[in-house]
């Protein structure tokens, strides 16, 4: 208002602003959709998605005594972290559809598409997958694995971006900021549901890339595992 | 079906088994014998190509093909059946034993319903109640647990089967249940097995008994043979003797006509001779003139259990000998 009044006033003495006017969309949640909830899911979604993913694959490989016996068949070490993956990424195609379900039937605007919240969020819980195969294939016992799952968990969510701007993170912290696959989920979310942002770009890269490198890891990791029956 | 020869294992300076030679046909049910440390469990990882082979040397053929070789593993692991002396690591005790059975067929890469059909059977053969194929597994007795347990390692129906200590926890009265439900497996379906074993009364149903010290390989025979390769043919003389005390013992040592003296319980003593028949009374006239009272006294074969504690006690015997002749010459 304030500057409306300050604008008319320029116009009707002909004088020159000496400022810069920088106009900025507002982003503003129609008619209909519950904004209370909006402002806080956009901040809760992703690291939701990430720690269940997370949670749910922390034991996968450390819990499993039977792996042992199964090596005793000619089941080959790979086929077996590949069936993992894949009943894994199948629960969270489920949690996923949850999620979108719920959350929309909650009252979520989405400024994207679904379809592009949908991938989102998997890609994010699947970067969650692959670092909880990760730490359970490295893990020697369920004990050290639940710690580890603990200090992941925490340096994931405090350097994500979420609570602290990356920006203003000593430049160290940013290098390990962006190397975590948080600090990526969370602008990805954001920028589909406020931005109206497609799901396919440096941030969905990342993700990617970071899962893939932890696949591989995991991979080389439970290929020198030792099994003893 | 599985032959070894020469096999050594070592890892690092360790030398884990030396020289082991055996040759086992279809059929045969073999128990490897042995105190802890022996090498019983090596020798058969080297079998089931768990031991890479940098770390063994020699000529070893499970179901005719080579361990040796990586390209072979799978058709060496397709070939044989392995029941570990853990349930916990065979089975899923959160899945029923018919959901289990689909699990590990389904690693054979073999049809379901063929392996469900085989494995009922075999459930019926284990004497498995059938109102428990359907429970999840760790509601099941730990007897059940075993046989089917035993029954997971048939599914895709192997030439060998390599059992570890399949006789360990099972109480006693349920452990002749299992050496005869293996016996049964075996006339049944004429699978080879190889039992690995600390339980000497396994050598009940064994064809052939192997027996390993500190990774040699002693004795690779038939029980029944190897007892009567024991002076007089393994006739032992028990006897229970009054206040039973090393000092008596060393004495009854004397008496020249005996071969091994084992002490078997409080105030028993088994006795193997050479010419048993005739230096028997020879030996209870020798203990009666030294005021050594014997309270009972009978005649019978040596179990594999005696076998055992004496080929091993020689043994040991032995490698005492050497060393004091080695300090001597020193």
């Amino acid at each position: 208002m304030l500057f409306m009044i300050q604008l008319k006033y320029l116009n009707d003495n002909n004088l020159t602003p000496q400022f810069e006017v920088q106009g900025f969309e507002e982003f503003t949640i129609p008619e209909g959709y519950n904004s209370s909830f909006n402002s806080s899911i956009v901040m809760a979604l992703s690291f939701m998605v990430f720690g269940i993913a997370f949670v749910l694959s922390i034991l996968v490989i450390v819990q499993e005594k039977p792996i042992a016996r199964l090596l005793l068949t000619p089941l080959k070490r790979s086929e077996i972290l590949i069936s993992k993956y894949i009943a894994y990424m199948l629960v969270l195609l489920l949690q996923v559809a949850l999620l979108v379900t719920t959350s929309l039937s909650m009252g979520l605007y989405l400024a994207g598409s679904i379809l592009d919240f949908f991938i989102a969020l998997f890609i994010i819980g699947f970067s969650g997958l692959a670092l909880g195969v990760f730490i359970s294939s490295q893990s020697k016992t369920k004990t050290q694995a639940n710690q580890l799952f603990l200090a992941f968990y925490l340096v994931i969510i405090l350097l994500s971006g979420i609570f602290i701007p990356i920006e203003n993170m000593p430049s160290f912290l940013q290098f390990f900021a962006y190397i975590l696959p948080l600090s990526h989920g969370d602008p990805l979310i954001r920028g589909i549901i406020t931005k109206g942002q497609h799901v396919f770009g440096i941030h969905f890269f990342w993700l990617f890339i970071i899962s893939l490198i932890l696949i591989i890891i995991s991979f080389l990791i439970f290929r020198r595992r030792k099994y003893e029956v | 079906m599985v032959n070894v020869n020469d096999l050594n294992v070592k890892f690092g300076e360790n030398h884990v088994i030396h020289d082991v030679n055996f040759d086992v046909n279809q059929g045969e049910i073999i128990g490897l014998f042995g105190i802890s440390g022996a090498g019983k469990t090596t020798i058969v990882r080297v079998l089931t190509c768990q031991i890479e082979k940098k770390h063994w040397t020699g000529n070893v053929k499970v179901t005719d093909l080579s361990p040796a070789k990586k390209s072979n593993h799978s058709l060496i692991l397709t070939n044989i059946g392995y029941v570990p002396q853990l349930e916990l690591l065979n089975l899923y005790f959160d899945l029923s034993p018919i959901d289990n059975v689909e699990v590990f067929t389904s690693t054979y890469g073999k049809n379901k319903k063929e392996a469900i059909k085989i494995a009922k059977n075999l459930f019926k053969i284990l004497d498995l109640p059938e109102d428990t194929w359907n429970k999840r597994v760790k509601h099941m007795s730990g007897g059940e647990k075993k046989r089917l347990s035993m029954a997971i390692g048939l599914i895709h129906r192997p030439s060998v089967l390599f059992l570890d200590e399949p006789t360990t926890g099972v109480d006693a009265s349920k452990r002749y249940d299992i050496l005869t439900y293996l016996k049964k497996l075996n006339q049944t379906l004429n699978t080879t097995m190889f039992i690995i074993t600390h339980d000497l009364e396994t050598a009940l149903i064994c064809d052939k008994a192997a027996i390993l010290r500190e990774g040699k390989l002693l004795e690779f025979d038939t029980p029944q043979k190897l007892i009567s390769s024991l002076p007089s043919k393994g006739l032992v003389a028990r006897f229970t003797v009054e206040h039973l005390n090393e000092k008596l013992i060393e004495y009854v040592k004397k008496f020249s006509a005996i071969k091994t003296l084992l002490r078997v319980g409080n105030e028993e003593i088994e006795v193997l001779m050479d010419d048993f028949e005739e230096n028997l009374p020879k030996l209870i006239q020798y203990m009666i003139d030294n005021n050594i009272k014997i309270n009972s006294m009978s005649k019978d074969f040596a179990s594999f259990r005696r076998y055992f504690q004496m080929r091993i006690q020689e043994e040991e015997e032995k490698e005492k000998n050497l060393k004091t002749v080695k300090v001597i010459k020193k």
